[in-house]
């Protein structure tokens, strides 16, 4: 949050009419240009003489970094946050979610394995897992250490990339971070333990810790922070706990086991969390079809949301015969948002369904509509009389069993 | 250098209410925060339907261990979760054929039940705006009653509050409507302490992170002076995790993981995100997610 080049041109002697309004002496034409310069950096702040201390003190903290970005391997960065919450803008890089696991350890290959493997997809999106939190030493360490890089995750920690501030109270934090700041190193991580049964201390150091970096942009905590959770956590423990901490500020989240189940649940969670709330996930807004439709199979018609689009399509998909999905372009409104913005009209359907030409296409003459928008029933029947207006189910799980009824 | 000043300025706490010995609301802070002497600790109710239907997942029926509602409902009051609520999914025909049944179910049955209780509709209005008022004048005890929404409330609130049950008002996922109608509902004659907000979020994968931000906008305002909007939250997650595929289907790759586990962690996963959130009532499906989340310790 920099300041703007109107707050800085209040300081400045243009503004207040003052002697030397306009001077030139910082090589810009008048005040106004000099301060919209300095607000994109273009320009420093001592080529003007007349720049006031509170200038100085406000810009010096203005231009301080609120959390930094570290980047842990070619395509992953963490870091880097600079709201307390997702609806003041958005989060920017999500939890890096590690496995931990130990050179020692017999079944190294086989676990390594399995974790790289993973992956699944959700909303178009494929999902995996980040990095490996390698423990060990000597020369097996060394070698797992290639091991996990070959396989194309990052490894944790890794001295060349950056060092491990630790603690469990903020104190602790704060010495252990400034102790590496003393020592000129850049890229610093805060590491913590969230312990059985303590969630909430852990929350409430990573809140505390947030808030210094972003609203105090308190140095020792602009760092990113990283969370083991407890090997004695079961797997629900687990599961509230990684929920909690995905929400509430941990950049990087250990884990002490591997579970799918985990996994797929958590990195549902984090996909949802780090959503920019700003855009609303669109699809292309066209005629979809699934398992080879053919002139009989059923018409659906939906919005470009993408939850809409593949709550909807995920139901289809399922089904032993082929559909058609119409996807009307709406701005990607979930439905009834949609409807209320005006973005789901009768003439948009009508001109969307007109121009996809479906008469020429299919023999049925029927179009289910969303089951929330019942009320549009008539309304659409007027705009489209070639067709026959169904009303459809309120949520797509029901869709399956609608379809085989009608 | 030294860093002063972090804690969280509020100007109000959530409204407070209580119900039978409960506390709803009151937090000063999100929930596991100790500033501002905040004793905000969100409460976890399990939800039970009074009948199970085809929607009801088998795997729930299958934790509870048995399809009979009053075994059920006297498993629950037997385990540590804070409130039962019962979903009265039930159609017109039924209430008017089987008004005796439900009223003895309620007036007998219930009135057994130590745990506050949560009274809610069959989420269609036009079953519910003759069924809410039959909840409301036949529950054994000051309850929360679920949910009047833009449609049902000037029919609902006047017969809530005549029988002081607490009422749940629900606004589809946006602040400003939520706001809108608590202030209509106080014009009909709401106590504003008997209110609670019910943002009508999505579960997990399907649009949780809507409801989970109007939830922290809503915490936010009210920290900050607004006191429309100062009523405890409740979100009725149990409900919407289990409208997921992944957590009712097993037709997911071996990379979704065991079946079983993931419909209980799909459910405990939202749960948790939303009590974090601030949340102050958070309604279960799942019996075998109390004690995991009774373990928080929020």
């Amino acid at each position: 949050m920099s300041l703007t080049g109107l707050q800085i041109f209040k300081y400045l002697p243009a503004a207040k009419k003052a002697e030397n309004s306009n001077c030139k002496k910082c090589g810009c034409p008048t005040c106004m240009a000099y301060a919209l310069k300095l607000a994109k950096q273009q320009i420093g702040i001592d080529k003007c003489p007349f720049v006031p201390e509170a200038l100085i003190f406000e810009f010096g903290e203005a231009s301080k970094i609120q959390q930094h970005q570290i980047q842990l391997s070619d395509n992953l960065v963490t870091g880097g946050e600079n709201v307390m919450y997702r609806h003041d803008k958005t989060f920017v890089n999500r939890t890096v979610f590690a496995i931990e696991l130990d050179s020692n350890d017999v079944d190294f290959d086989e676990k390594l394995q399995r974790i790289a493997s993973y992956k699944i997809e959700r909303i178009g999106e494929l999902l995996s897992v980040d990095a490996i939190y390698l423990r060990g030493e000597g020369s097996s360490y060394d070698l797992a250490f290639d091991k996990v890089l070959k396989s194309g995750l990052a490894v944790l920690p890794n001295p060349k990339i950056f060092k491990l501030a630790s603690g469990s109270t903020f104190d602790e934090l704060k010495s252990a971070s400034m102790d590496l700041i003393k020592k000129e190193e850049k890229n610093i991580v805060l590491e913590t333990f969230c312990k059985k049964g303590l969630l909430d201390k852990t929350l409430e150091l990573l809140t505390v810790v947030r808030r210094a970096a972003i609203n105090k942009r308190y140095e020792p905590m602009t760092y990113p922070v990283l969370v083991h959770l407890d090997s004695n956590m079961n797997i629900n423990e687990a599961c509230v706990a990684g929920s909690a901490l995905i929400c509430r500020y941990a950049n990087i989240l250990v884990l002490k086991d591997f579970d799918e189940a985990l996994i797929s649940t958590l990195l549902t969670l984090r996909q949802n969390i780090y959503t920019n709330p700003q855009k609303p996930l669109q699809v292309e807004a066209k005629v979809y079809e699934f398992n080879e439709p053919n002139e009989n199979s059923p018409i659906l018609l939906t919005t470009n949301f993408a939850l809409t689009y593949f709550a909807v399509a995920g139901e289809l998909d399922s089904l032993p015969f082929g559909s058609y999905l119409v996807v009307i372009p709406s701005d990607g409104m979930s439905v009834l948002t949609a409807w209320s913005a005006d973005k789901f009209t009768a003439e948009l359907v009508a001109k969307t369904v007109e121009q996809y030409n479906l008469l020429n296409k299919v023999k049925t003459r029927k179009i289910i509509i969303p089951g929330l928008l019942s009320h549009m029933q008539e309304e659409l029947q007027e705009a489209m009389s070639e067709w026959e207006i169904v009303v459809g189910t309120i949520e797509a799980c029901q869709i399956p069993e609608f379809l085989c009824k009608n | 250098m030294d860093v002063t000043d972090l804690n969280f300025d509020i100007k109000q706490k959530i409204r407070e209410t209580n119900l039978g010995n409960l506390t709803i609301g009151g937090g000063s802070s999100f929930p596991f925060l100790k500033e501002n002497n905040n004793v905000a600790k969100p409460l976890f109710a399990i939800e039970i339907p009074y009948v199970f239907d085809k929607s009801y997942p088998e795997v729930l029926k299958s934790a509870w261990g048995s399809g009979n509602l009053k075994d059920i409902i006297t498993k629950a009051e037997s385990s540590s979760v804070d409130m039962i609520s019962i979903k009265f999914n039930i159609t017109l025909e039924y209430l008017e054929k089987e008004q005796k049944t439900l009223k003895l179910f309620l007036t007998e049955f219930l009135k057994s039940v130590k745990k506050p209780l949560i009274l809610r509709g069959a989420n269609n209005n036009e079953v519910d705006l003759k069924l809410i008022p039959f909840l409301c004048e036949n529950a054994p005890k000051e309850s929360i009653i679920a949910f009047a929404d833009e449609n049902t409330y000037e029919q609902i609130v006047p017969i809530a509050s005549k029988y002081n049950h607490i009422l749940v008002l629900r606004s589809p996922i946006d602040i400003n409507l939520a706001k809108e109608f608590n202030i209509l509902s106080i014009d009909k004659g709401m106590m504003p302490e008997r209110i609670l907000i019910d943002p009508d979020m999505g579960g997990l994968g399907y649009g949780l992170e809507y409801g989970y931000s109007i939830i922290e906008k809503i915490k936010c305002s009210a920290f900050d002076g607004d006191n429309m909007l100062n009523m405890p939250i409740i979100a009725f997650i149990g409900e919407e995790s289990y409208k997921a595929k992944e957590a009712k289907s097993n037709a997911f790759d071996k990379c979704w993981g065991c079946y079983d586990l993931r419909s209980t962690l799909w459910e405990l996963s939202s749960a948790s995100a939303i009590a974090t959130a601030g949340a102050d009532i958070v309604v279960l499906w799942n019996p075998l997610n109390i004690d995991a989340l009774g373990a928080m310790q929020l």
